[in-house]
Parts: C-alpha cells; sequence; structure tokens
C-alpha cells in the first residue's frame, strides 16, 4: 500500500517570519490580499503586525473579521462574498482554527463554484481545483491548521460539525511566527497546546500511522511535553517558539493518517455547547487514552519515554501505559485544564 | 453541559468522521459511557 504525504510548499519558522510575506506575494504576483481573522485579533493588535508589514511594502488589503470560534457555514458564505467584493486574488488567514478553516471552506468555493452549497463539501469533496492561494499565519499554538488538508464547519440548524477533507484546500504558505502567539491568554495557551498533544497523540496511534508519520507525531510529543508548562506558566518566550514548531510538525503527521475518539468526541462539544475546541479535546484526552490502552502495541512506551518516564524499557505494558495516561493527565492538570466536563462550562 | 444531552451527543460523536481513525473500535455504548465518565 502507498501512503500519501500532503504538505505546504513554502513554511517559515521563528520570530519574525511574517516579514517574508511581502516577497512571497511580489514572487506570486499577487496584487490584493483578503485578510481572513476574527474581531479579538483585530481589537489586540495581533492582525495589525501583519497589516503593518503588508502596508509597509505597499500591498493592497481588505479585511474580513465576521467569524465566531467554531466557525459556521453562514461564516464561510459571508466571507465568500466578501473576497468577491474586493476583488482580491489571494487571501492571508491570521488566527487560529476558525479562521484558518473559514479562508479554506472560502478558498475552495472561489475556484469550485459547483459547491457553493457548503454543506455539499462535507467528507471528502472532489473538488476539481486548488483552492484560492492562502498565506496562514497561525496566532494559537495550535491547532496546525496552517498545513492540514482538513477543516471544520459548524452547521448550527443541524447542531453538528462537519469535518472536510480536501488536499485542494491545504494553504500555499504557513507563516509560523511564534511572535503572532505571545499574547495569547494562558487559559487559550494551555488549551491549544494540549489539543496539539491531542493531534499528536492521536495521529501516532490511528491505524493508518506509519514510520514516516510516527517521526513527526512523537517528536511532536516530545517538544509539548518539554515545553508547554513553561510556554504557559511561565511566558518562556523559547518555551513558546518550540510549542510553535511542536505544533505545526503534528499538523504534518495527523492531516495525512488521521485522527481518533478524542475528535469523534470532542466535535458534538464544540456543536452542541460551543465549548472551545482545544478545552473538549485536553478535556477528553486522558479518558480515551485509558479507554485505547489495551490497543496500542508498544506506542504508549515510547510516549512515556518522551514525557520523560524513567525506566520505560523494563515496564510491561500495563505499567508503561499507565505511566503514559498519568505523564499526559499531570501535563493538563499543571495547566490547569479542567478535568470534568460538569466544571467546563 | 446537560446530562439529558448525552444520547445526542452520543449519536453524533459516533458518526464523525474522525471515530473510525480510532484504533480501538467504539460502540455507542462505549462512547457513552466514556461521556459519563467525563461528566
Amino acid at each position: 500500500m502507498a501512503n500519501r504525504m500532503v504538505w505546504n510548499g513554502t513554511a517559515y519558522f521563528g520570530a519574525g517570519a511574517i516579514k517574508n510575506i511581502p516577497e512571497e506575494v511580489a514572487r506570486r504576483g499577487f496584487k490584493k490580499a483578503l485578510i481572513v481573522t476574527d474581531k479579538d485579533l483585530i481589537k489586540f493588535g495581533v492582525a495589525k503586525k501583519v497589516f503593518d508589514v503588508l502596508e509597509e511594502a505597499g500591498l493592497a488589503y481588505a479585511v474580513f473579521d465576521s467569524l465566531k470560534q467554531n466557525p459556521t457555514i453562514k461564516n464561510v458564505q459571508d466571507c465568500v462574498a466578501a473576497f468577491k467584493a474586493a476583488g482580491a486574488d489571494y487571501m492571508i488567514a491570521i488566527g487560529g482554527g476558525s479562521s484558518m478553516d473559514t479562508a479554506k471552506g472560502t478558498g475552495i468555493i472561489i475556484n469550485n463554484p459547483e459547491y457553493a452549497d457548503v454543506r455539499s463539501l462535507e467528507g471528502v469533496a472532489p473538488t476539481k481545483h486548488p483552492a484560492v492561494p492562502t498565506f496562514a499565519v497561525p496566532t494559537t499554538a495550535g491547532t496546525a491548521a496552517e498545513t492540514t488538508i482538513n477543516y471544520v464547519i459548524t452547521d448550527e440548524e443541524k447542531r453538528r460539525k462537519f469535518v472536510c477533507v480536501d488536499p485542494h484546500d491545504i494553504p500555499q504558505i504557513a507563516v509560523v511566527d511564534a511572535d503572532m502567539m505571545s499574547s495569547m491568554p494562558k487559559g487559550l495557551a494551555a488549551a491549544t497546546g494540549m489539543d496539539a498533544l491531542t493531534h499528536a497523540i492521536e495521529g501516532y496511534i490511528t491505524p493508518g500511522a506509519w514510520e514516516l508519520s510516527d517521526m513527526f507525531s512523537l517528536k511532536s510529543i516530545q517538544l509539548i511535553a518539554d515545553n508547554l508548562r513553561a510556554a504557559v506558566n511561565d511566558d518562556c518566550s523559547q518555551a513558546k517558539e518550540n510549542m510553535a514548531l511542536g505544533q505545526y510538525v503534528t499538523g504534518m503527521a495527523y492531516s495525512n493518517v488521521g485522527l481518533g475518539l478524542v475528535h469523534g468526541m470532542a466535535h458534538p462539544l464544540g456543536a452542541f455547547y460551543d465549548m472551545p475546541h482545544g478545552v473538549a479535546n485536553a478535556l477528553l484526552l486522558p479518558y480515551i487514552m485509558e479507554y485505547n490502552a489495551d490497543y496500542t502495541g508498544e506506542k504508549y512506551r515510547e510516549i512515556a519515554r518522551v514525557f520523560g518516564v524513567e525506566g520505560v524499557d523494563k515496564m510491561s505494558p500495563a505499567e508503561y501505559r499507565r505511566a503514559a495516561v498519568d505523564a499526559v493527565r499531570q501535563l493538563s492538570k499543571d495547566v490547569h485544564i479542567p478535568q470534568k466536563l460538569s466544571s467546563s462550562m | 453541559m446537560k446530562e439529558a444531552d448525552l444520547e445526542a451527543l452520543t449519536e453524533s460523536a459516533f458518526a464523525d468522521v474522525c471515530t473510525p481513525g480510532n484504533p480501538r473500535k467504539a460502540t455507542k455504548e462505549d462512547i457513552l459511557a466514556l461521556y459519563k465518565e467525563a461528566f
């Protein structure tokens, strides 16, 4: 069996990486951007960092910020209309998964108008054309939506979230700049960091995982285990930079091999209660790791190892599985994630 | 979160596109039990 891996064509990493956007725009001959972001990122001056870079380079842009967390069908429809009204020829998505997913759905519909009914994109819609070229600038660490081929839209009427999987939606350019994430409130940094850990663990134990995806998943688990506490609790800039990388690296794996029951159970919590996706994943992760433990071969031994648990080679399967679940639960507690659904809303 | 919603949440999670990627094949009963445990 052949394994397919889909990744960004171009990606930048490191504090200050957004300064490279104008050169990439010029190289591609783009004329006008639609910036897709949310109102909080405008209010707190995060999106402005990109606006300043564009203005300094004399690049034209319009802004769409009418989207909510767990973006809806209407958000995508409005963004499509905004793209047309602006006369834009590319997008810059600035935000967490909500901004990037809205941009993905929009970019697909603009270039594949037969899918203008957003619901028709659910699952693996066989679109014919790549989406509108998009720069993705994540502001959380994170969903890795900048390097995944998936996006999730909420159908408010039917009270459900639906997942769309389409290699045509992957952003052309990812700009993973830790300075764009530095003003995240602690609660958001904790939830999105645990979301990234969930991606890494589910992408590591899913039956579609293989050597190459495991390489990314395991490195990601290690980066998050080593850095999430300091990034959230100590405001450490090096730890934040490492989290920015860790959340991206897991996307290179899970986007291509799949996830699991944590996501399956987290999506309804988003649709029913508008619970932030990161919180839902973070809360469910230890329970479902425990449930899956006997179906994961030796993989929990490696998870325990990269979490720094000593003596894993001498442990029985029951011992290393216990150790892996305990290590994840401890990290979740240390960054103050609620441990029960009843206390989380 | 309301306990009365648990059945509907379970149906939705069972049908979710991410669920088949789980290494252990989950039944609706399993999912309901996990929601209750987390609740």
